[in-house]
């Protein structure tokens, strides 16, 4: 290969690797596919951390707790608020408190849900 | 909250300091892998505390002591791999930061509260679990109500937030303990990014060096920089929101890409070798995927250094070679094994995704898979051909096969070829019902192959800028014949990424 070829071809392996770079690169500038995201996500955080805070103020810490939620997203929810410093478990009568989560507003409401507490089964 | 971020970071690095100085040497890179060997002390620590008893404290600080006392018998025994006997310029600094740059603007939405689902409902709350201490994460790995949480999953995210927390009294679970968590994660990302983004200026030494010895360098390595930090910007895109909420998928990604570039690229020396022992020991301690794709990394890089790719016989020849080869083989695959051991001993509940009954068959599943990652991988293919191109023409100046040259593509691609049929295998041989696994985890599990496959093209574009600059010899580097210094393999020697100006 002649030394014009090879500078050629090596031009062209630099401009095509930097324009597949930028291509690739170009999402984090522009932000146009993180800023949603992070939007939504921030959104997610804010229920979380208010059913978290919702929970904290009705059960204390240690104690032993089973969820009772109208879905399977929600029991997950209320389970990952409580798991951190309480005990979850998988049924009420082995739990002190049963954290309820039930769709409505008005004050202490969490994004359309409410977080209450009933006696479990467990002393 | 910073403050507590601060105190969690500084405890990482103070404990991965010497241990990372041990394996690198003194370097500029340093300053972010040691953070990263802290987090392999607090993932070794939180795994003693499982294991044994007693709280994740008084085991980092053990293990951090521990590892401070191998460095220093390290260097009593290698008197030439001391700090104070190794040489280095400031101009290496100065190259790193294009990289350092890139890669704080990429995580700058770390100044947002966003803690993403997995984060809260997994990583941060195995930090939680290990915070408690003995009985708190031993009651919680084999609790069948926590098996949303994934308890099998490796220690090391868990781990290094749960120090800051047990440090600073956080509580567990509240909102600022997950904001310390986000950052702590991110800022771990990040040191991986950089410690990626280093590599291309190091392929520009290593090339230097090899072809004529500490000749000056030029204008390459400034615009090796800036490639680097390119690369670390198109990795931050791979990653998306991940990099930034919390998620454990971005760093052992990122890690496990910095071990290939430096155990399979860049030419085999001590520090090259060290600097992929701690990124792969990063994967493999922060997810399965880490651990699966680090035996093959480890058995690649025993597999090169026995070959003797890129360095030289030392005194005891090529059985000696390959000697320490199968040795740090053999160890690097039980190392890496330790964790899955122990989550099984110790009845981690199975990863739901991959036990009890299978939605669909193989083949359908399979076809699925291969349907959902293609998207993904659009990097790639294209990757491929600027390979392809690059091994057929820039040979001379990558140096595959001559002292001190960089290894051939192949190695890379392999890793590459190897992780995709891993992924796909996974979900194809998993239970879960896969429309909604692949719809909910196809983006993270597909972002190390076109990480990888970035990595090759910045490094072909490095070396078709030497070319195009030609800052190399004009006559052609015969394998074995190269004019500089051998490459040896004896942590004594000079170090082979030594930065000359």
């Amino acid at each position: 290969m002649t030394r014009t070829l090879r500078l050629v071809v090596a031009a062209a392996v630099v401009v095509a690797g930097v324009v597949l770079l930028v291509h690739t690169a170009w999402p984090v500038g522009s932000q146009a596919a993180t800023g949603r995201s992070v939007a939504t996500t921030a959104a997610t955080n804010r229920l979380d951390d208010c059913l978290a805070d919702a929970a904290r103020r009705l059960v204390p810490a240690g104690a032993t707790v089973a969820v009772d939620a109208p879905d399977l997203a929600g029991a997950i929810a209320l389970l990952t608020s409580v798991a951190p410093w309480a005990r979850p478990v998988a049924r009420a009568d082995g739990a002190q408190w049963v954290l309820v989560l039930t769709p409505g507003t008005g004050p202490g409401s969490c994004s359309g849900y409410v977080v209450s507490r009933r006696p479990g089964g467990a002393p | 909250m910073t403050g507590d971020v601060a105190v969690s970071l500084v405890l990482l690095a103070a404990a991965g300091l010497l241990p990372a100085l041990a394996l690198v040497g003194v370097r500029p890179v340093v300053v972010v892998l040691a953070p990263l060997a802290g987090a392999v002390v607090a993932a070794v620590a939180a795994v003693s505390s499982l294991v044994v008893a007693g709280g994740l404290i008084p085991w980092f600080v053990l293990w951090a002591a521990a590892a401070a006392g191998v460095a220093v018998g390290w260097w009593w025994v290698r008197p030439g791999r001391r700090p104070d006997r190794t040489t280095w310029s400031w101009w290496s600094a100065l190259w790193l930061v294009p990289v350092v740059a890139a890669t704080a603007w990429s995580v700058r939405s770390l100044r947002l509260v966003t803690i993403g689902f997995d984060a809260r409902g997994l990583w941060l709350l195995h930090g939680a679990w290990f915070a408690g201490g003995h009985h708190v994460a031993r009651a919680a790995i084999s609790d069948p109500v926590l098996a949303f949480a994934h308890p099998n999953y490796p220690p090391l995210v868990g781990a290094a937030v749960a120090v800051g927390w047990a440090v600073t009294g956080a509580a567990p679970g509240s909102a600022a303990a997950l904001r310390d968590g986000q950052i702590v994660v991110g800022v771990l990302n990040a040191c991986a990014l950089v410690a990626v983004g280093s590599v291309f200026v190091e392929v520009t030494v290593a090339r230097r060096r090899a072809v004529d010895g500490d000749g000056a360098l030029g204008v390459v390595p400034g615009l090796a920089s800036l490639v680097g930090a390119l690369v670390c910007v198109a990795l931050a895109a791979g990653a998306g929101p991940y990099l930034v909420d919390g998620y454990a998928d971005p760093l052992w990604v990122l890690a496990a890409v910095g071990a290939v570039a430096f155990g399979l690229v860049l030419p085999l020396s001590g520090p090259t070798l060290g600097t992929a022992a701690l990124l792969v020991a990063v994967a493999g301690l922060t997810k399965l995927e880490g651990i699966l794709t680090g035996e093959v990394l480890v058995v690649l890089v025993a597999l090169r250094y026995g070959l003797g790719d890129g360095g030289e016989d030392g005194v005891d020849g090529a059985r000696g070679r390959w000697t320490r080869a199968a040795a740090g083989g053999v160890a690097g695959c039980l190392a890496l094994a330790v964790w899955p051991v122990v989550a099984r001993l110790l009845h981690a509940d199975p990863d739901d995704d991959a036990s009890g009954h299978r939605y669909g068959t193989v083949g359908a599943r399979w076809h699925a898979s291969v349907s959902a990652m293609v998207p993904h991988l659009h990097v790639v293919p294209v990757a491929a051909v600027v390979a392809l191109v690059g091994s057929l023409t820039l040979r001379r100046v990558r140096g595959t096969g001559s002292p001190g040259g960089l290894a051939g593509d192949v190695w890379l691609w392999t890793v590459l070829v190897w992780n995709l049929v891993a992924i796909a295998g996974t979900y194809a041989l998993g239970t879960a019902p896969i429309t909604v696994w692949l719809a909910t985890s196809v983006d993270r599990t597909t972002t190390f192959a076109p990480g990888l496959a970035l990595v090759s093209v910045g490094v072909w574009v490095v070396l078709g800028l030497v070319q195009l600059l030609d800052t190399e010899p004009s006559g052609p580097v015969d394998p074995g014949v190269g004019t500089g210094p051998p490459v040896s393999l004896d942590a004594d020697a000079p170090d082979v990424l030594h930065h000359g100006a």
